[in-house]
């Protein structure tokens, strides 16, 4: 059987139309009841979560890095709960390829008890290490919902260890992907499957168990929902899972027309393609008319020959991340939020890759084009005086993910592959209409996940957390401030040698942009040391940030400065690693900031003096412990004067501005340049 | 005075259909363009925002070469209205392309409309 795309195509993450059957069980719903069995199904899902997490052993899903949700018959999405919004959506196109291909095959077929998997982005899904299982529910001999759980395993099999390689430069470099297929019947998975699955993998412990898992957290969301079938009735159930989706649908709609009609646009760059450096252009223009919103992502650049590509479709599932956790974090988290919104990209661009494209770093390339798209939320709905509040005028936690792969023999003599991605994803919140963002508030895609206790990484990998730390000037300067993402350093520890890749983006370019005057937030390499012993065995003073760390080594000891994304290689034991997750954007023109919030700032070590007196334009007491008020006013004035002076008219200033060009070795993956916006 | 807020520092008046600076009332220029064409304009190099920590290729503060902040400044009061960043010579965005028609009517400021009129609409 050919690749299905159909189902992809014809945008089937969109509700399908209500079945007469629902719409008559929607007119039969008590008002009281469907409210309190909304919460009930949600409840469920949550539960099902808790399984997951405290069955699971990978390290994402101990952060949370989970969803769980419960479908109709035909496959829509009513309801999920997170864990991670990344994988919300993902179901949809699973179950809809077995009910369309599946469920009158005699080969194959759908019965009660049977499990299934799905780990294939083509087939409606974000990148392979995303993996998926559902079942059916059946009521009286025929399907009445779908339950699925989702979760991301760090190891697919891949070129190099932990499912996204960074040099990857086709689909067939990325491991097992495996389409929609039976795996289990009778409520229990198949040993032969199992060690299909075990077979193509590096850690098949981990594959194994989490698999599981997963069926023990859809077995208990389906014996919650049968539950409620007995209590209420199977007509009761069919009616509020339609419901769910037509409420959310209405909801979205009715808080869109509020919004001014018009065009809003802005543009997001990337700084790698995973094997090597270069920009990629992200240009996203919102129009808004009534009700209905259409993004035209067509000027982005070209498919690029590594990781960093997207599906046409995967840039719609990874949408409902961002109007799951902002515009609509209050309703179910179901399909009908999709319904007023509608995508444009360009087939053969980064953004709507062909099938045989590497799309693992998929997850690294969309969550910069999504925060980019909350911007343009930011700037729709400041008009709007019931939006004007911090819920909806706030920047996107950082978009830029950073994390490091590590592959060998852990203390306890086993071999294991992971992301230690954790940290990397405990990223600044973005600064808000009336205060900062948060500090190391979280992952992007993920609101409810954690970082996990960096003993719980130390337990399981050769690895020793040697800090975990604040720096300054992590988040972007602002009236408001970006909050900070976190530095943190990794020492290999008991074991001779490992494989580490580290993978990111964000080292040359920002990718948490500011808005209203507010700053980006800045860049940050990858910073890895060949031996680090020397650091620890003399009185000398020890790293506490990546920055101190490089300013602290010796050169003799192999200090490597490097973009965030570099191949695997080897590293031994006393070799250190370090990274720093993103900040967020600031908000407004960082010389209105509070001057108190400054040296609060300065106290608690988010930002440097430096930066106090040289962006904030502060003036210190000559104790250097207190702000001078009126030396701080009277600062502040004279930059205001002295912008006016450098400050160059419009239009002089585009003329001889549309003349400069980056250096080539910048646009070799951009595509042509320059491309303006869609007009 | 017939103003509405459109962001943190931006205003658009209804009267004359003009963008407005709300921290000292300058006029920016018609709001049915790019209010940038009302801003003084400067190309930040964003080694003065962000602390270098090492002379080596990749200094902890974005590339210069590959990235600069442009900053719109108000013309009469110099407070930064907006700002981007974009590689050397990306065309400029016009990030904000209201429709004024129909930010009129949300705000009650609608003029009766001719049926020539709202067949056009």
């Amino acid at each position: 059987m050919p690749v299905d795309l159909e189902l992809v195509k014809e945008g089937r993450f969109k509700p399908e139309p209500p079945t007469a059957e629902e719409l008559a069980a929607m007119s039969k719903l008590d008002r009281v009841d469907y409210s309190i069995y909304t919460m009930r199904v949600e409840l469920a899902c949550r539960e099902s979560r808790e399984v997951l997490q405290k069955l699971g052993i990978s390290t994402l899903i101990r952060a949370g890095d989970t969803a769980h949700g419960v479908y109709t018959a035909n496959g829509d999405l009513s309801i999920a709960e997170v864990g991670t919004y990344l994988h919300v959506v993902t179901g949809i196109i699973p179950i809809k390829f077995v009910l369309k291909h599946y469920l009158d095959d005699p080969m194959v077929g759908v019965k009660d008890g049977d499990i299934f998997f799905c780990n294939e982005a083509v087939y409606g899904g974000i990148h392979n290490p995303d993996m998926i299982t559902f079942m059916p529910i059946y009521w009286a001999g025929r399907i009445i919902a779908w339950v699925a759980s989702a979760s991301h395993e760090p190891e697919t099999g891949a070129t190099e260890p932990g499912g996204m390689p960074s040099t990857a430069r086709s689909r067939y470099d990325e491991g097992l992907k495996v389409p929609p297929i039976k795996i289990g019947e009778q409520f229990k998975l198949k040993s032969d499957i199992i060690e299909l699955f075990e077979n193509n993998v590096r850690y098949p412990l981990m594959m194994t168990n989490d698999l599981a898992a997963r069926v023990a957290a859809c077995l208990t969301l389906r014996k919650r929902i049968l539950e409620i079938v007995e209590k209420k009735g199977a007509e009761f159930v069919l009616g509020t899972l339609r419901k769910m989706i037509i409420d959310t649908a209405e909801s979205v709609k009715e808080r869109i027309s509020k919004i001014p009609d018009g065009t809003y646009r802005h543009v997001a760059f990337l700084d790698t393609v995973g094997f090597g450096e270069g920009l990629l252009r992200l240009p996203i223009s919102l129009t808004k008319k009534k009700d209905r919103m259409v993004f035209d992502l067509t000027h982005a650049s070209p498919q690029t020959p590594g990781p960093y590509n997207s599906f046409e479709h995967t840039v719609e599932a990874v949408f409902a991340s961002l109007v799951f956790q902002y515009l609509l974090s209050d309703v179910p988290a179901s399909s009908g939020c999709l319904v007023p919104f509608e995508f444009k990209t360009t087939p053969g661009s980064c953004l709507n890759a062909k099938q045989d494209a590497a799309v693992s770093h998929v997850v690294y390339l969309l969550p910069v084009v999504i925060s980019a798209l909350q911007i343009l939320f930011i700037k729709a709905l400041y008009n709007v005086s019931e939006y004007r509040k911090e819920e909806y005028l706030a920047l996107p936690l950082n978009g830029g993910l950073r994390a490091l792969g590590v592959s060998g023999k852990n203390q306890w003599g086993k071999e294991v592959t992971t992301h230690l991605i954790a940290i990397g994803n405990s990223r600044g919140g973005g600064a808000r209409f009336s205060r900062d963002g948060v500090d190391s508030a979280g992952f992007w895609y993920c609101g409810y996940a954690e970082a996990a206790d960096c003993e719980q990484d130390e337990s399981a990998y050769p690895v020793l957390t040697v800090w975990r730390s604040f720096t300054p000037d992590g988040g972007g300067p602002g009236k408001y401030r970006g909050g900070t993402g976190v530095s943190f350093g990794y020492m290999i520890h008991n074991s001779e040698t490992i494989s580490l890749t580290t993978i990111g983006v964000g080292q040359r370019f920002p990718v948490a942009h500011g808005v209203f005057g507010g700053y980006p937030a800045g860049t940050r390499p990858v910073v890895t040391v060949d031996d680090a012993s020397s650091l620890y065995s003399t009185d000398s003073k020890v790293p506490t940030s990546d920055t101190s760390l490089v300013r602290l080594i010796r050169q003799d000891a192999g200090i490597r400065i490097q973009p965030n994304s570099t191949p695997t290689r080897a590293i031994r034991k006393g070799g250190l690693v370090a990274q720093c997750s993103g900040g967020g954007g600031g908000y407004g023109d960082p010389i209105e900031r509070d001057p108190n919030l400054v040296l609060r700032d300065v106290e608690t070590g988010r930002v440097s003096k430096w930066a106090a007196e040289n962006v904030y334009m502060v003036v210190f007491e000559q104790d250097g412990l207190h702000i001078d008020g009126k030396a701080t006013e009277e600062r502040r004035k004279i930059e205001r004067l002295e912008r006016r002076k450098r400050g160059t008219p419009f239009e002089s200033f585009e003329r001889e501005w549309n003349k400069l060009r980056p250096p080539d070795t910048a646009l070799r993956f951009y595509g042509e340049w320059p491309v303006p916006f869609p007009v | 005075m017939n103003r509405v807020k459109i962001t943190e520092y931006l205003d658009i008046e209804f009267d004359d259909e003009s963008w407005v600076c709300n921290r000292c009332g300058w006029n920016l220029g018609p709001a049915r363009e790019n209010y940038k064409k009302g801003c003084l304009v400067y190309p930040r190099d964003p080694r003065e925002v962000y602390p270098q920590v090492t002379a080596a290729d990749l200094t902890f503060a974005p590339d210069p070469n590959w990235c600069k902040i442009l900053e719109y400044y108000c013309p009469s009061c110099g407070i930064m209205l907006e700002c981007e960043a974009l590689p050397p010579g990306h065309p400029i965005t016009h990030d904000l392309q209201i429709d004024i028609d129909d930010l009129k009517s949300k705000h009650g400021f609608s003029q009766p409309l001719t049926s020539a009129d709202a067949s056009q609409r």
